[in-house]
């Protein structure tokens, strides 16, 4: 049911919109990242960095806008849940902007003499993040429970994978001592792409609150 | 919607109000906690205002009005009982209405009205001392302590309505009801009357009916919501405005409906 007042009903809607489109924003960019590192291109990774400044704008035009309706019209319920979580979820797609910067920036300067098997590993991370931060951002608005809890357990699959990536590494290093450099650039990828892991999982747990008015303490 | 956890003051069971053919309640149950704040909201017409009447037996005067149910005060008190006389129950359950309303009298004469009539005091100087305590926990003594023999309709419409608690405490209820006590007041009176209701559930049940969200989520303990005579949901308030439970709640707080 829609909000009487059609300003507040369109204060909302602006809300999500911004949301949606900060969330396209990032999906762009983290699909621009990962060919970053599979293909060096330090075009594409520019297009990254300057993407994270839309990324920037929008969390604070979102938070203006949040400020604003709660100061004007005192929202409730489900609406005071809203934009409470709201608040919390761009700051987390914020630092995942942040994150893939990293990835992006790192990326196209790893050597092209760093083993594919090694990029192909961390491309299967990407990927799973990727997809986790697809499938999140879709719950957000689908706003479904038990999607959105299962997503959040979905993290433990990155961990490992980010935990076997740097093993992989550091055995690496350890018998390519010219390649440190490299293989701490790689690692720095596999942690940014953890941590996005760990901010997607924030998000689900907020739309866990969302939804249901408390936090998933499972 | 009982809590066995918590002391009421008051108890009602199976309520139904009707206007003649028309259904102003629709069995309601309702529990109000000793010596806490419960705020009944809802959209014009849902019933609140006619439910908060029926609990000190302002409908009674309504020709075509019938009260049916259990109104049962302390587990022990039959408020519709034939051997509670009515001025036994006000003496028990005062009112607050929405628009200030002192008589024509004294500051003086508003508070000490009651007392007298209910031979609460035997002295002129234990009188003195009933309105002087009540002006006190109504928060108004002291803007009024040099004029009390002034007439009461010259006080602002704030203090006005302080005076009216002051004159429902004076004769010592243990239940307060107040029907938008807060409506015809600016921000500050509003908070005065705010606060006071905060202080005075120490000594009072209170119970109020209000059209503002904002203050039913800032005053009360526990809130109830109703709509078309129907009691759709009661519980805290804190939850009632964060997550309530049923969906017309959730309209009805957000402004999606009323």
């Amino acid at each position: 049911m829609q909000h009487t007042d059609k300003n507040y009903e369109n204060q909302i809607n602006s809300i999500n919109e911004q949301l949606v489109k900060m969330g396209s924003i990032l999906e762009q960019q983290f699909s621009d990242a990962l060919k970053v590192v599979a293909s060096r291109d330090q075009n594409l990774a520019n297009t990254v960095i300057e993407k994270d400044n839309l990324i920037n704008e929008l969390n604070h035009e979102i938070s203006d806008l949040v400020f604003q309706i709660i100061a004007m019209r005192q929202p409730m319920a489900d609406d005071l849940r809203f934009l409470f979580c709201s608040i919390k979820i761009i700051r987390d797609l914020e630092r995942i902007g942040d994150h893939l910067t990293t990835v992006a920036k790192k990326g196209y300067r790893v050597s092209t003499n760093i083993p594919d098997q090694l990029i192909e590993k961390l491309e299967v991370l990407g990927g799973k993040a990727s997809v986790m931060t697809h499938d999140a951002l879709n719950c957000l608005f689908d706003r479904k429970l038990a999607d959105a809890d299962k997503i959040a357990e979905r993290d433990n699959i990155i961990d490992d994978l980010h935990g076997s990536f740097i093993k992989d590494v550091l055995s690496y290093m350890k018998e390519h001592d010219d390649f440190i450099p490299d293989s701490l650039a790689l690692i720095q990828i596999s942690k940014g792409i953890e941590r996005i892991g760990d901010y997607v999982t924030n998000i689900m747990e907020e739309v866990h609150f969302l939804i249901e008015g408390k936090y998933n303490n499972s | 919607m009982v809590d066995n956890n918590i002391n009421f003051a008051l108890k009602t069971n199976n309520v139904y109000v009707h206007y003649g053919s028309k259904m102003a309640i629709n069995n309601v149950s309702l529990d109000f906690p000793k010596n806490e704040v419960t705020s009944l909201i809802g959209p014009s017409g849902c019933g609140k205002s006619t439910f908060l009447r029926c609990l000190n037996r302002m409908n009674d005067v309504i020709d075509n009005c019938k009260v049916e149910g259990s109104f049962i005060m302390n587990d022990t008190i039959d408020i519709y009982s034939n051997d509670l006389p009515i001025e036994s129950l006000r003496e028990k359950i005062g009112m607050v209405f929405q628009k200030p309303n002192p008589f024509p009298k004294s500051i003086y004469e508003n508070v000490a009205y009651g007392p007298k009539i209910h031979g609460i005091t035997s002295s002129q100087s234990e009188l003195d001392d009933v309105v002087k305590e009540s002006l006190n926990r109504a928060g108004l003594y002291d803007e009024v302590k040099d004029r009390l023999d002034d007439v009461a309709t010259g006080l602002s419409g704030g203090q006005q309505q302080r005076l009216c608690i002051a004159r429902a405490i004076s004769i010592k209820p243990e239940i307060i009801l107040m029907d938008e006590p807060c409506s015809a007041l600016d921000p500050i009176a509003t908070a005065k009357i705010e606060q006071l209701i905060n202080e005075l559930k120490e000594n009072y049940t209170i119970i109020i009916v209000t059209h503002s969200m904002a203050q039913a989520s800032r005053v009360s303990y526990k809130t109830a919501f109703f709509h078309l005579g129907n009691l759709i949901e009661y519980g805290d308030t804190t939850k009632i405005f964060t997550k309530p439970d049923n969906q017309k709640t959730n309209d009805y707080i957000t402004g999606r409906f009323g």
